[in-house]
């Protein structure tokens, strides 16, 4: 957990943290890359989760 | 350089500068998303436009954060989206192109709203001083949630109530819609993808401009207008609506996703904690709805919707 903190620090430290501060690209491309990426990975994860459950409603009908 | 809360930096720093208390748990944040994202996949839509509202009234988030990480999370799921409904739709190019020269200028036009009201100060009424910001931001969603909750309430009493409203019935466009499907001002346009002889360019800019103020101001709202639109205004099939409608969404948040990032809006951990909740719990939402859909169930949804749109208002005397 220690290092999943660190490592988010990290990222987010390039952050614009105040105003007038110019952002680094590696922001812009965190904010849009890893929602991108994470929502791919979920297409398969949801897809799964639904045959699960629609076979666990077919069950107890 | 300072130092911020490890988890959420960016949301902890502007509700110093706003003289918010913040108190973001990630884990009530998932549940949060969870359940809105149940609501949403439940009643198909509207629970996703209750995210902005709850996390300021709940968790104290600034207005221009919780815009900015939800535009974030919209991203992840329009993603998602398209993934998953790769095989069932189509996209019109060209479409999305012309679409495209309204969606950005409105987007932009809606941020940079929301840059004005961010830096606009506070007005102060009978010892309570309400920001520029959250007055005008809980106005509007108040606005935007009770029209739905209205809708859906109608909706809860059957097809009977909603013949009487404006063309809300299904398989019956609208009469406002059918009057913009008629604008005749050059230059027209075929999309032959869509199999549309001729559309007026200025309906479909209009259509994109409209979706993009919208998402840029709101960080929602987007997806209610523009599929339907799609469908109704423009005319297209429902297999291209649904495929033109993610890719130009996906292309429309990138764009959101740069410019919310260059003013410092987006708080990338909150964004994951709602991309999270909000698809898991849309899928079991989704499941549960094939299992328990009943009419009567929408008043609930209407309740919720009221309920939000009044705590957002209420919020300014605690």
């Amino acid at each position: 957990m220690a290092m999943i903190k660190d490592l988010i620090f990290l990222a987010l430290g390039t952050a614009p943290s105040f105003p007038g501060r110019v952002t680094p690209m590696s922001y812009f491309l965190l904010n849009l890359l890893v929602p991108v990426v994470l929502g791919a990975i979920l297409a398969g994860v949801t897809h799964r989760l639904e045959k699960i459950l629609l076979r666990l409603i077919r069950e107890k009908r | 350089m300072e130092s911020f809360p490890v988890l959420f930096p960016i949301a902890s720093y502007w509700a110093r500068l706003q003289g918010l208390s913040l108190h973001l748990d990630p884990w009530a944040v998932l549940l949060m998303a969870f359940l809105l994202g149940g609501v949403t996949g439940f009643f198909g839509v509207g629970g996703r436009l209750m995210t902005v509202p709850l996390l300021h009234v709940l968790f104290r988030v600034p207005y221009n954060v919780a815009v900015g990480s939800d535009l974030g999370q919209m991203a992840g799921i329009t993603t998602m989206n398209l993934f998953r409904f790769k095989r069932m739709s189509r996209i019109d190019f060209k479409l999305t192109f012309f679409m495209l020269v309204g969606t950005i200028p409105g987007l932009e036009a809606g941020v940079r709203i929301l840059e004005r009201l961010k830096g606009a100060g506070a007005l102060r009424v009978a010892g309570i001083t309400l920001p520029y910001l959250s007055l005008v931001m809980a106005l509007i969603y108040g606005t935007l949630l009770a029209w739905i909750g209205w809708i859906i309430f109608k909706e809860s009493k059957g097809p009977a109530a909603l013949s009487t409203s404006e063309g809300t019935a299904i398989g019956d466009p609208p009469t406002v819609t059918a009057r913009l499907q008629h604008i005749k001002w050059p230059p027209r346009i075929s999309l032959p993808v869509s199999g549309i002889e001729a559309i007026s360019f200025w309906v479909i800019m209009g259509v994109g401009g409209a979706t993009g103020l919208l998402l840029g101001l709101l960080g929602a709202g987007g997806g209610f207008i523009r599929l339907p639109a799609l469908i109704y205004v423009i005319g297209c099939p429902m297999v291209v609506a649904i495929g033109t409608d993610l890719f130009e969404g996906l292309i429309t948040l990138a764009y959101g996703v740069l410019t919310h990032s260059l003013k410092g809006n987006i708080d990338l951990f909150l964004t994951l904690c709602l991309l999270i909740g909000i698809s898991l719990g849309g899928q079991v939402g989704g499941v549960l709805a094939k299992r328990f859909a009943d009419l009567r169930l929408k008043k609930v949804f209407a309740f919720l919707a009221f309920s939000v749109a009044v705590l957002g208002v209420v919020e300014w005397w605690f």
